[in-house]
């Protein structure tokens, strides 16, 4: 007998277990850069105040000590405070004041994919416009980044330091189209329907009359959100590059000038929030292959 | 167009890529504010210059040596692990195929560009450029193709496929390299290694651009010697934004992103089943 | 009909003008502070910000740099000459609206003594300050460790309040008055993601007539000039040589100039085996050909007048009290001297590259990063000229955060040269770029230089009592430098920052830049 559940279940743990291993991994990596994480932080600091300093920020006791203090605070919602990006900044406020931004971009870009499989599965969208989606599609984000950007300058708000609607929704437009998000999403779901379709219980089915998706359905759902869960997961990435270009004060910029400026207290809470999300679709991801799977086998008898 | 084409319009391709690398000068003329800036391709042939006087040509030199090993290994990765993917669904060994899967969800599940941003800051001073980076968008590429060549060689009957050949009187070997990876995985593995191949490119670019952005940090994927194809387009983002004129820095730097595409779309072409 | 529509025009441009004096004005900085309390101001930046936020007790006026306070209103010695009393103005209040008392003022003190506090600032500080007495409400008892020559220069710190720290003494980094600090200047700050945005506070002591300003990270410099251009910023603090052309030629902007007495230097590794020896430094002084990378890179010809940039032969600008013009500025390359010294340095040049002790040198060379705005690709035109003298040679840029980390601190040791770029206010001390490393002493020598004769002479500066007697150890300092050479010093290039003319009464101070903010108009 096929072992169905393996996967659903590797996938449900790793989702559990993701957002308390990556930080690991991190609290790690501060350890393997080069020099002591001690005096990285503030090399020209001297004295009592330095040694305090060091064991406010939880580096006296090594990586361990550091991840498990940090974990601890987080759980109280206390990410702890910038360390060199916004010095004294908690970081929990500077996560709270992108996570708006990434997500709005995040979920317009994802809506606009979504919206994509749709239309495309009920068949609503002509072939001369998926052309175009596929020709557009073809450019990376960098290019039609700079495009926005551009306009967005000379004609928008040349000096703007808060972000705009204007700038999010350039933002998720680009992210759904280009590096060939939704061109990908709408062959993947017109090459899952048509190979299904062409399938012996579909033929009979819509001789009886029933609709293709309704039929088709249970059979590629796990197949369509697994598609759809990668295709979330780079769009997650590609934001991080639309942040950074358009300027949208998101969580993928934090993540960025956290990194370079070496504020891991911020560039923990950033990885973490995305290992969040990521866990969360994972988590989706399993319940309905499992849910399908039950359903499947829970049919009466004799029902292909 | 026939596959012939394809192979020849990709090898065309990959030589205007790669082949300009070979000739790249080590180091990138200096900025010179005494001379004009912004020269067109017939004043300064063959490419122009940017808008410090710089020839364009170097650009491309030397952004062709940044991006072609990295970019050929990442997708030699992904070919391999891809093919490996394929193969074991091919075998009866569930315990392998657990720990790979295991191994892949884990990969899978991590957004590429956080852990890459991760692999920049960690790695010291002097490990620091594109190859690391293109190898860890690699690994994380890898189970995505790994997971598609899984599912076509299923498709295929998996074991039993190879079992049936077997009765046909094929050797092991054969089944493997000719018809599984050959006739079957080709199509699936040379996409996934040609996606990756641009992607790679694409990531170096955008990693650049950012590092232009910023005046205070240093670069991030090559030397401070050099300057990638990025640096073709943030010369020619003055054009859009700033109306100056060099319009020809961004005509050029779209060239070369139509280039990779094509190479990508040609081999991918070249490399469909029969 | 033509003429009325026009005076309808111009009434409604006076009114609109009239409404909107005091409106936000935006300038671009050259980076982001990276900290707004005062003990861990690192950059230029954070030192002007400082200067909106926070009052020094005492400052030069930036009009006749008479040694004044916005905060004491009188003065006296006492203790035979170890303490001054201070005696308070009435009326000042912080930004929250707090009383303005002596407690703020030995508070500064004690959190500068407190080994708590780890600022590099408050270290130096401990060296001046023995504490501080709270005499009554408004006078305070400052003592200091030793008799100075004017002790009063000494109390050019920032005041910070007591109560945003409850007392505690001992400061961190990170606590949050980095990010909103609290002072009596005549703004109050908050930083955001892309910038600062600063609001008046009236005060006793400070009228800012500017309600609101907000400090933008400024990038490329080409889109910094177009925007101001286009009066999408009001102005720039600094404006690079290339670009100052296209804004004298507008109506709308003026150029105005910045004292920062800022010099540009190539710190050479005097550790490495093969740049130990002084003749290979003269060397590669020799070789560096100071006109064609003014020319090259800052676009300066040679004689032209009125030039931004002027060469120095030693650690101090050329109107400095403490440049010895006995020195002479070495302009063009030399390279019949240099190849010579070289060889009496034990270099061998083997098919066209130099060798030390049969391997080829390979200069590693390095620049802080936001230099290349000002002076574009300095770097490479530094790195040819050495290679077309025969080293091979690998360039970096170094990000601000890895120069604050690792180069001001003197852990940058693999690096061969660095070229980098120092300012100073009136007083410039360059004990901490030359000082051996030691006991607190040597704070910024980049590559840990160590001479025992260029200590002395520090020390001798340290303890000069006229300044006579300063000038006198510092001009002889610069002569063991230019020829020991830890430095090859570049030139003082001018800072000029563009306005528009809307912004009125704008006088820029040296160094501080905004110690006269009280002054500035935005009429638009």
């Amino acid at each position: 007998m096929e072992r169905w559940w393996i996967r659903p279940v590797v996938r449900l743990v790793l989702a559990v277990a993701l957002p308390f291993l990556v930080p690991l991994l991190i609290a790690g990596m501060i350890w393997a850069m080069p020099g002591d994480p001690a005096t990285n932080v503030c090399p020209d600091c001297t004295g009592e105040g330095m040694l305090q300093m060091v064991k406010d920020r939880n580096l006296d006791q090594g990586p361990l000590h550091f991840y498990s203090e940090w974990m601890s605070s987080m759980v109280s919602g206390d990410f702890g405070r910038s360390w060199s990006f916004q010095s004294g900044e908690e970081v929990a406020y500077l996560l709270k004041s992108g996570i708006g931004f990434t997500l709005k971009l995040f979920l317009l870009g994802g809506l606009i994919i979504l919206a994509g499989a749709f239309l495309t599965a009920v068949k609503w969208i002509p072939s001369w416009l998926k052309s175009g989606i596929r020709l557009v599609g073809m450019l990376p984000g960098l290019v039609l980044s700079l495009a926005a950007i551009a306009v967005y300058t000379v004609y928008i708000n040349p000096s703007a330091m808060e972000t705009t609607w204007t700038q999010v929704a350039m933002g998720a437009l680009i992210l759904a189209i280009a590096d060939a998000a939704l061109s990908g999403t709408i062959d993947g779901v017109d090459e899952v329907i048509e190979t299904e379709g062409r399938r012996r219980y579909v033929q009979i089915a819509i001789l009886r009359g029933e609709s293709t998706l309704q039929n088709i359905l249970p059979n590629t759902l796990p197949a369509l959100v697994g598609q759809v869960r990668a295709r979330m997961l780079s769009l997650l990435s590609a934001a991080i590059i639309i942040e950074m270009i358009l300027k949208i004060n998101g969580v993928g910029e934090l993540l960025v000038v956290g990194a370079l400026k070496q504020d891991f207290p911020l560039v923990m809470a950033c990885t973490f929030f995305y290992v969040v999300i990521s866990s969360v679709m994972l988590m989706l991801q399993a319940v309905i292959e499992i849910l399908v799977a039950l359903s499947i086998r829970k049919s009466p008898k004799g029902v292909a | 167009m026939s596959r012939r084409v394809a192979l020849a319009v990709f090898l065309v391709g990959m030589a205007i890529l790669v082949l300009p690398g070979f000739f790249a000068p080590e180091f990138l003329t200096a900025k010179d504010g005494s001379v004009q800036g912004a020269l067109g391709p017939l004043a300064a042939p063959p490419l122009g210059t940017d808008s410090f006087g710089r020839p364009l040509l170097d650009f491309v030199q030397q952004g062709s040596r940044i991006v072609a090993g990295p970019s050929l290994v990442a997708a030699l990765i992904v070919m391999v692990l891809g093919a490996l993917g394929g193969l074991l669904a091919c075998t009866q060994s569930s315990r392998l195929s657990t720990v790979v899967q295991v191994l892949g969800e884990t990969l899978g599940a991590l957004p590429r560009l956080v852990v890459v941003i991760v692999v920049v800051r960690v790695l010291p001073e002097e490990w620091r450029g594109l190859m690391p980076i293109a190898v860890a968008w690699a690994l994380l590429t890898a189970p995505g193709a790994m997971d598609e060549a899984a599912s076509v060689a299923s498709r295929l009957g998996g074991s039993r496929f190879v079992e049936a050949m077997r009765a046909h009187g094929f050797s092991r070997r054969r089944i493997y390299l000719v018809h599984i990876l050959g006739y079957n995985l080709r199509p699936v593995l040379i996409r996934q290694a040609a996606e990756t191949f641009a992607q790679v490119i694409f990531l170096e670019m955008a990693l650049s651009y950012v590092s232009m952005m910023q005046t205070d940090i240093s670069e991030l994927t090559h030397g401070s010697q050099e300057e990638g194809w990025a640096g073709i387009l943030y010369d020619g983002y003055s054009y859009l934004a700033l109306n100056e004129p060099t319009g020809h820095s961004l005509g050029l730097g779209l060239v070369l992103v139509a280039l990779v595409l094509v190479v990508v779309r040609s081999v991918v072409y070249a490399g469909r089943a029969r | 009909m033509g003429i009325k529509k026009r005076s309808l025009l111009a009434a409604a441009g006076l009114s609109a003008a009239l409404l909107t004096t005091g409106q936000s004005l935006n300038f671009y900085e050259e980076a982001l502070p990276t900290s707004m309390n005062p003990l861990y101001a690192k950059s230029m930046v954070d030192t002007r910000v400082n200067e909106l936020v926070f009052d020094r007790l005492y400052f030069h006026s930036p009009i006749n740099n008479s040694l004044v306070s916005r905060l004491v209103d009188q003065w006296q010695m006492s203790e035979g000459g170890r303490a001054m009393q201070l005696t308070l103005k009435q009326g000042v209040k912080w930004h929250d609206g707090t009383a303005f008392t002596a407690t703020d003022v030995c508070f500064t003190i004690d959190a500068m003594l407190d080994e708590g506090t780890p600022s590099p600032i408050a270290a130096k500080q401990r060296e001046v300050f023995a504490g501080c007495e709270v005499k009554e409400e408004n006078v305070a008892l400052v003592r200091f460790t030793k008799i100075f020559h004017n002790p009063r220069n000494r109390l050019g710190f920032y005041v910070m309040p007591a109560h945003s720290f409850e007392g505690n003494t001992a400061i961190s980094p990170d606590h949050e008055f980095s990010n909103r600090p609290m002072g009596t200047g005549p703004l109050k700050g908050n930083r955001g993601r892309r910038g600062v945005s600063f609001n008046s506070v009236p005060n006793a002591h400070h009228q800012a007539k500017v309600p609101q300003m907000s400090l933008q990270e400024g990038a490329d410099p080409l889109v910094q000039v177009r925007t101001l251009q286009n009066n999408g910023v009001q102005g720039i603090i600094t404006v690079p040589p290339p670009y100052r052309a296209d804004v004298s030629a507008s109506d709308e902007l003026s150029l105005k100039s910045y004292d920062l007495r800022s010099w540009w230097f190539v710190a050479v590794n005097t550790n490495k085996r093969h740049l130990s020896d002084k003749r290979v430094r003269q060397a590669l002084n020799s070789i560096i050909d100071r006109t064609e990378l003014r020319k090259l890179s800052i676009g300066v010809e040679a004689g032209e007048q009125n030039s931004p940039c002027e060469f120095i032969s030693g650690p101090f600008v050329q109107t400095s009290p403490y440049y010895n013009r006995a020195v002479e500025v070495q302009e063009t390359a030399d390279l019949e001297s240099a190849l010579s010294l070289l060889q009496a340095g034990g270099m061998k040049k083997v098919g066209g590259t130099w060798h030390y002790r049969g391997e080829a040198v390979n200069l590693k060379i390095g620049i802080k990063a936001s230099l290349d705005v000002e002076a574009p690709d300095l770097l490479s035109q530094v790195s040819n000229q050495l290679g077309a003298a025969g080293f091979q040679r690998q360039q970096h840029k170094i990000s601000t955060d890895e120069w604050n980390r690792m180069v001001v601190t003197g852990q940058a040791e693999d690096y061969d040269l660095i070229i980098g770029k120092w300012s100073f206010g009136l007083v410039e001390d360059v004990n901490p770029l030359f000082h051996t490393r030691a006991g607190g002493r040597g704070g910024l020598n980049i590559f840990n230089y160590s001479s025992t004769a260029v200590d002395t002479l520090l020390a001798q500066f340290d303890g000069a009592r006229t300044d006579t007697q300063a000038q006198d150890a510092y001009h002889e300092l610069h002569e063991v430098l230019a020829d020991d050479l830890p430095y090859l010093f570049l030139w003082k290039l001018d800072t000029k920052s563009a306005w528009q003319t809307s912004v009125r009464g704008n006088m820029i101070s040296a160094y501080y830049y905004w110690t006269d903010f009280d002054s500035w108009k935005y009429v638009q």
